[in-house]
C-alpha cells in the first residue's frame, strides 16, 4: 500500500547532494541577469569618466580632465547648485503640500475621508512630462489657456490684465515638478500618521496640551524622520529630473547639471567623459541620500512607536476649517490631473493653437495624422510591450530574488538581493548613457531591447522590496507543510506561495508597467527611430516645437495610464498606493 | 508504521549549535514527547527529521534507512513524513477538501482513492461537513483538525507535531490532547511531539524526551520522569520540587542527610558515602502536616509561612530550620500564618542526587 522511499542504508541512492533543485536553477538564472544587467551599465559608467574624449566619442587614452573640470570648474559647480537648488525648493514645496494633506486625510474628520487618496496619489500615475506639455498649454505667456480666459474676463470688465501666470519661467518648472512630486511626499507620510500610537497625543491632552499643542510638541517630533526621509527621497529623485527643467530651461537660459549630462552626451560635438563624470555627481548625491535614509531609519526606529496597538485616534474636528480643507485637496487634484488632462485633450483637438475655442477650430484630424505616421502606431505597440514584459520580467525576478533571500538565507541570495536594489540609487539619466555606452557595439542597440534592459535596471528595486514585505506576511510553515505533502520546492512554490501572492504579484506588475510607460530620462538616450515609444514621442514633438503632437500622444499616454489604473482597482482589485505604501 | 532511529544528531546555524548530540530511538507506534525549556531545539529536532533542515552531524533513519546525514539528505516530500504545525499551515486559498487532498492529488492517486480517504479523514476528526468551506470561515480549533487530516490523510510512516495545541483556548486545547491521543491509538502511527507543556506531555506520551540546551536531559515513560529525576533540571522542570542541599552523614539500610545544622532526614538506601554532598529533592504534595507530632520518620517541627486555597489543593509555604519549603495539600487544608505545627516526608519520596 504504501511505496517505500527509495533509500538504500549506505550507498544512499535517492539522497540528494544538498539543494540542487528546479528553484535553484531559475533562481540563479535570474540573478546572473539582473546582476549583468544592473551592475554593468553602472560600471561602465564610471569607466568612461576616465578617458579622453573626441567630439564622437572616447579615446582610447586615459585622462583625468573630465573628472578635475566636472569637479573643480565653476561652470560644473554652478550647474550642480543649480540643480540642487531647484531641488531644495521643489522638496520644501512639495514636502508642505504633501504632509498638510496627509494630516488632513489621516487625522481629521475632513469629508470624503480615504477616497480623497486616489486623489492625492494619482499624478504619481501620469507622466510628469505630460503634466509639463499641460501646463505649457495653460500657463504659456501668451496663448496659455489660462491667461487668454482670464484677460478674457478682465477685457470684458474693461481693464487689460496682461498675462497672469508664465510656465516658461524659474517658477513655471518649480511648479509643475512640486505639483508632481508631492504624491511623494504623501504616500510616505500619511501610513506613519494614521498608523501612530493615539495614546501618547492622549497623554499630552491628559496632561494640560490643547489639540494643537498636542500635535505640535507630540506628533511633529514624533513624526520628524518620517517627513525627513519622504523630504530625502523628494530630494534625490528631483535632482535628476532634467526633462522639465530642460524643455523650460534651454529657452531660458537656466541650465541644471543632469540637463548638461543630457547635452554633453547627446549633442555634437559629445563630451562622453563629461558626461560620465558628471554622472558620478549625481551618484554621489543619491549614495548619501540613501546614507543618510539609513541613518534616519535607524534613528526611527529607537524611538517612533508607530503601530502599536492603541486605538485610532479621535478625528480632530477642523470645524470651519472643514469646507476650505476639502477644497484645498481637490484643487491639488484640479491643478495636477484634471486641468492637464482636459487641457491636454482640448489643445490636441485644436487645428491651431488658439484661444478662441469657437467650434470649427476643433477636430480629429490631429490624432489621424498621428496614427497614419507608421512611427507612432509602432510607438504605441512598442510601449505596451515593453511595459507588459518590464513588468513580468521585474514580477517574476524580483518575486523570486526576494524569496530567495529570505527563505533560503544563503550569503549569495543576499548579495543578490542587494545588487537588485542597487538601482533604486542610480538616476534614469546615469543608467541610460551607461546602457548605451555598454550596448553601442552589440545587435541591441538602436532596437527596443536596450529600453527592456533600462526598465528592468530601474524598477527591479521596486519588484523586490515590494515582494519581500509581501513575502513576510506569508508564514513559512504554509510551503513546509506541502513540502511534507509531497510537493517539491519548485511545486510549493508555485501551487502555495505563488497563488498567495497574488496581489502582491498584480500590484508589482501593474506599478511596474506604469513607471514603464511614463518612463521618459533614460529612453530619451536610449529609443532610436527603429524603436520608438510613447514618452519619447512627446519629448521629440516637444523639442521640434510641434506641440498639438506632443499634446495627441500624451493623451494616448494618459488613457493608457488611467485605464491601467482602473483595471488593477476593478478587475484585481489592488489598491497600488496600499501596495506601494507597504515597500 | 516506521521505527524512527536518531544517532548523534547534531544541528547547528552558523555559531549556533541549535542541537548537541542527541540519540533517539522511537519504536513502531510509539508516541514519543519532545520537552523542555524555550530555545532547547525541540523544533530543530523535529524539522530535522522532516527534512526541513540539513543535519550538521550524525544521523537519522526511518523504517531502517538513513534519510538524514550531514550533507545528503532525502527531500522532505519523499520521506512519506506528516506534520503538524504549530500555526496549522492551512492554505488559505483553498478549501478544507483541498487541503487534505492536496498531497493525495501530486501523488496522482485514482480519484476514488482520494475521495475515500478524503472522507474517512475528516471524519476522523469530526469535519465530515465542512469539505467544501473555504479555510477562512474556520474557527482555530477546526483549522488544527483540518491540519491533522491533511497529516493524517496521506498515511505517513511518522507523524510530527510542533506544538499543535499551542494557539488553542485552554479549555480546547485540554480536550484535544485526549482526542490527538486517542486518535493516535486508534491509527498505531509513530508519532513525535514537541510541546513546552508539561502536563500536555503527561497525557500523550508513552515516553517523554527531556530536552535541555540541545541534549537529551532525560528519557522515560511519565511517570519516571516525574518519580524518578535524574538531574536537578528534570526535577525542577518536571512539576514543583524542593530541592534541598545536604551531605550524607551515614549509608547502609537507608542513607541519613544532614540537611541543616540538627536536621537530617532519611531517604532509601543509594550508593552513597558518608560525607558526600548530595541534593535531597521531594514534590511538594509528599508533605503530610499535622497539629500533633507525626508517626514514622523524617518528622519535623515547622511554622507556616502562608497559606493559600487553589481549589483542588492547598498551597502551603513552611519554614523549618531556616529553609523554606513548599507543600501541596489534597483535600485542601488551610493553615494559619505563624502557626507552629508538625510536618513529615515519606523517606520513599525522597530523591537523592549526587551534586
Ligand atoms: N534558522 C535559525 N537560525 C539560527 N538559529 C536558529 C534557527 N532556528 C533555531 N535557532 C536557534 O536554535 C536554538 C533552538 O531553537 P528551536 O526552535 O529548536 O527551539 P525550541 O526548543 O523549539 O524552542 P521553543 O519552545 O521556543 O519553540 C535556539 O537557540 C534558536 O535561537
Ligand atoms: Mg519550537
Amino acid at each position: 500500500m504504501m511505496t517505500q522511499v527509495a533509500v538504500e542504508r549506505r550507498p544512499a541512492t535517492g539522497m540528494t547532494a544538498p539543494r540542487i533543485t528546479g528553484e535553484t536553477v531559475l533562481w540563479l538564472v535570474l540573478a546572473v541577469f539582473i546582476t549583468v544587467v544592473t551592475i554593468v551599465p553602472l560600471l561602465y559608467t564610471i569607466d568612461s569618466a576616465f578617458y579622453q574624449e573626441t567630439p564622437f566619442g572616447l579615446s582610447p587614452r586615459r585622462s583625468l580632465t573630465a573628472i578635475v573640470n566636472v569637479y573643480t570648474s565653476a561652470r560644473y559647480l554652478s550647474y550642480l547648485g543649480a540643480a540642487l537648488l531647484l531641488a531644495g525648493i521643489v522638496t520644501t514645496i512639495a514636502l508642505a503640500m504633501g504632509i498638510l494633506m496627509a494630516f488632513l486625510v489621516a487625522r481629521t474628520d475632513i469629508r470624503g475621508g480615504r477616497a480623497l487618496d486616489i486623489v492625492i496619489i494619482m499624478p504619481l500615475f501620469l507622466s510628469p512630462f505630460t503634466g509639463l506639455i499641460a501646463w505649457i498649454v495653460l500657463g504659456s505667456e501668451n496663448t496659455g489657456f489660462v491667461n487668454a480666459l482670464l484677460g478674457a474676463g478682465a477685457a470684458r470688465l474693461g481693464f487689460d490684465l496682461g498675462p497672469v501666470i508664465n510656465i516658461w519661467s524659474y517658477a513655471g518648472i518649480v511648479w509643475v515638478m512640486s505639483l508632481f512630486f508631492t504624491p511623494f511626499a504623501y504616500l510616505f507620510t500619511v501610513n506613519n500618521l494614521r498608523a501612530m500610537d493615539s495614546s501618547l497625543e492622549e497623554a499630552a491632552r491628559m496632561n494640560g496640551a490643547t489639540p494643537l499643542q498636542a500635535i505640535m510638541k507630540v506628533t511633529v517630533p514624533i513624526m520628524t524622520p518620517a517627513f525627513f526621509a519622504a523630504g530625502l527621497l523628494i530630494f534625490v529623485l528631483s535632482a535628476e529630473v532634467y526633462t522639465i527643467p530642460g524643455i523650460i530651461g534651454s529657452t531660458t537660459g537656466f541650465t541644471t547639471l543632469p540637463w548638461q549630462i543630457y547635452i554633453d552626451s547627446t549633442v555634437a560635438p559629445l563630451h562622453r567623459a563629461h558626461a560620465a563624470a558628471a554622472g558620478t555627481v549625481m551618484l554621489w548625491i543619491t549614495v548619501g541620500g540613501v546614507i543618510i535614509q539609513r541613518r534616519i531609519t535607524r534613528v526611527a526606529e529607537r524611538f517612533v512607536t508607530v503601530g502599536g496597538k492603541g486605538q485610532r485616534a479621535k478625528p480632530i474636528a477642523l470645524g470651519r476649517w472643514r469646507a476650505p480643507a476639502l477644497a484645498f485637496v481637490l484643487a491639488y487634484g484640479f491643478c495636477a490631473v484634471l486641468l492637464p488632462l482636459v487641457a491636454l485633450l482640448v489643445f490636441s483637438l485644436m487645428k491651431y493653437s488658439s484661444v478662441s475655442f469657437s467650434a470649427d477650430l476643433f477636430t480629429t484630424k490631429h490624432y489621424v495624422d498621428l496614427f497614419s505616421i507608421g512611427n507612432t502606431r509602432l510607438a504605441l505597440q512598442n510601449t505596451l510591450m515593453l511595459g507588459l514584459l518590464s513588468g513580468a520580467v521585474c514580477m517574476v525576478a524580483g518575486t523570486l530574488i526576494s524569496y530567495m533571500e529570505m527563505r533560503r538565507k544563503t550569503v549569495l541570495a543576499s548579495i543578490v538581493a542587494f545588487i537588485g536594489v542597487l538601482p533604486v540609487a542610480v538616476p534614469g539619466l546615469v543608467y541610460g548613457i551607461g546602457l548605451l555606452w555598454t550596448y553601442l557595439r552589440t545587435p541591441i542597440y538602436g532596437t527596443v531591447w536596450i529600453l527592456l534592459l533600462a526598465y528592468i535596471a530601474k524598477f527591479i528595486p521596486y519588484a523586490i522590496v515590494v515582494s519581500r514585505s509581501g513575502i513576510l506576511q506569508i508564514n513559512r510553515e504554509l510551503e513546509e507543510s506541502a513540502r511534507m505533502s509531497g510537493a517539491s520546492s519548485l511545486t510549493a512554490l508555485r501551487r502555495i506561495t505563488m497563488p498567495i501572492l497574488k496581489p502582491t504579484l498584480a500590484a508589482i506588475f501593474f506599478f511596474v508597467m506604469l513607471m514603464s510607460i511614463k518612463e521618459l530620462s533614460a529612453s530619451v538616450l536610449l529609443a532610436s527611430q527603429r524603436g520608438p515609444v510613447l514618452s519619447v514621442l512627446t519629448w521629440s514633438y516637444m523639442e521640434s516645437g510641434n506641440f498639438q503632437f506632443a499634446a495627441a500622444v500624451g493623451v494616448v499616454q494618459s488613457m493608457i495610464m488611467v485605464a491601467l489604473v482602473v483595471i488593477t482597482r476593478l478587475a484585481f482589485r489592488v489598491n497600488l498606493e496600499k501596495a506601494l505604501a507597504k515597500g | 508504521m516506521s521505527r524512527v532511529q536518531i544517532k548523534k544528531l547534531v544541528k547547528k546555524y552558523g555559531a549556533v549549535t541549535a542541537v548537541a548530540g542527541i540519540d533517539l530511538d522511537v519504536a513502531e507506534g510509539e508516541f514519543v514527547v519532545l520537552l523542555g525549556p524555550s530555545g532547547c531545539g525541540k523544533t530543530t529536532t523535529l524539522r530535522c527529521i522532516a527534512g526541513l533542515e540539513d543535519v550538521s552531524g550524525g544521523s537519522i533513519e526511518v523504517g531502517g534507512h538513513v534519510v538524514s546525514e550531514p550533507d545528503r539528505s532525502v527531500p522532505p516530500e519523499r520521506r512519506q513524513i506528516g506534520m503538524v504545525f504549530q500555526s496549522y499551515a492551512i492554505w488559505p486559498h483553498m478549501t478544507v477538501a483541498q487541503n487534505v487532498t492536496f498531497g493525495l492529488k501530486l501523488q496522482k492517486l485514482p480519484a476514488e482513492v482520494v475521495s475515500r480517504r478524503l472522507r474517512s479523514a475528516l471524519e476522523l476528526v469530526g469535519l465530515e461537513d465542512y469539505a467544501e468551506r473555504h479555510v477562512s470561515q474556520l474557527s482555530g480549533g477546526q483549522q488544527q483538525r483540518v491540519a491533522l487530516a491533511r497529516a493524517v490523510a496521506l498515511e505517513p510512516k511518522v507523524l510530527l507535531f510542533d506544538e499543535p495545541l499551542s494557539n488553542l483556548d485552554a479549555k480546547l486545547r485540554e480536550r484535544m490532547r485526549f482526542e490527538l491521543r486517542q486518535l493516535q491509538q486508534r491509527l498505531g502511527i509513530t508519532s513525535i511531539y514537541v510541546t513546552h507543556d508539561q502536563q500536555e506531555a503527561m497525557v500523550v506520551a508513552d515516553r517523554i524526551v527531556l530536552m535541555n540546551k540541545g541534549e537529551v536531559e532525560q528519557i522515560g515513560p511519565p511517570v519516571e520522569l516525574y518519580k524518578k529525576p535524574r538531574s536537578r533540571f528534570s526535577a525542577e522542570f518536571v512539576g514543583l520540587t524542593n530541592i534541598l542541599g545536604g551531605r550524607v552523614l551515614a549509608s547502609g539500610g537507608r542513607t541519613t542527610v544532614e540537611i541543616a545544622p540538627g536536621w537530617a532526614l532519611e531517604a532509601e538506601a543509594g550508593e552513597f558515602r558518608p560525607g558526600d554532598a548530595v541534593d535531597v529533592i521531594f514534590r511538594p504534595e509528599d508533605i503530610q502536616t499535622s497539629l500533633n507530632p507525626l508517626a514514622g520518620p523524617n518528622g519535623f517541627p515547622a511554622r507556616v509561612k502562608s497559606s493559600f486555597f487553589l481549589g483542588n489543593v492547598a498551597d502551603l509555604t513552611l519554614e523549618t530550620h531556616g529553609i523554606e519549603l513548599r507543600g501541596q495539600l489534597s483535600p485542601p487544608q488551610l493553615w494559619e500564618s505563624g502557626r507552629e505545627i508538625f510536618a513529615r516526608v515519606d523517606p520513599a519520596a525522597l530523591v537523592l542526587l549526587r551534586r
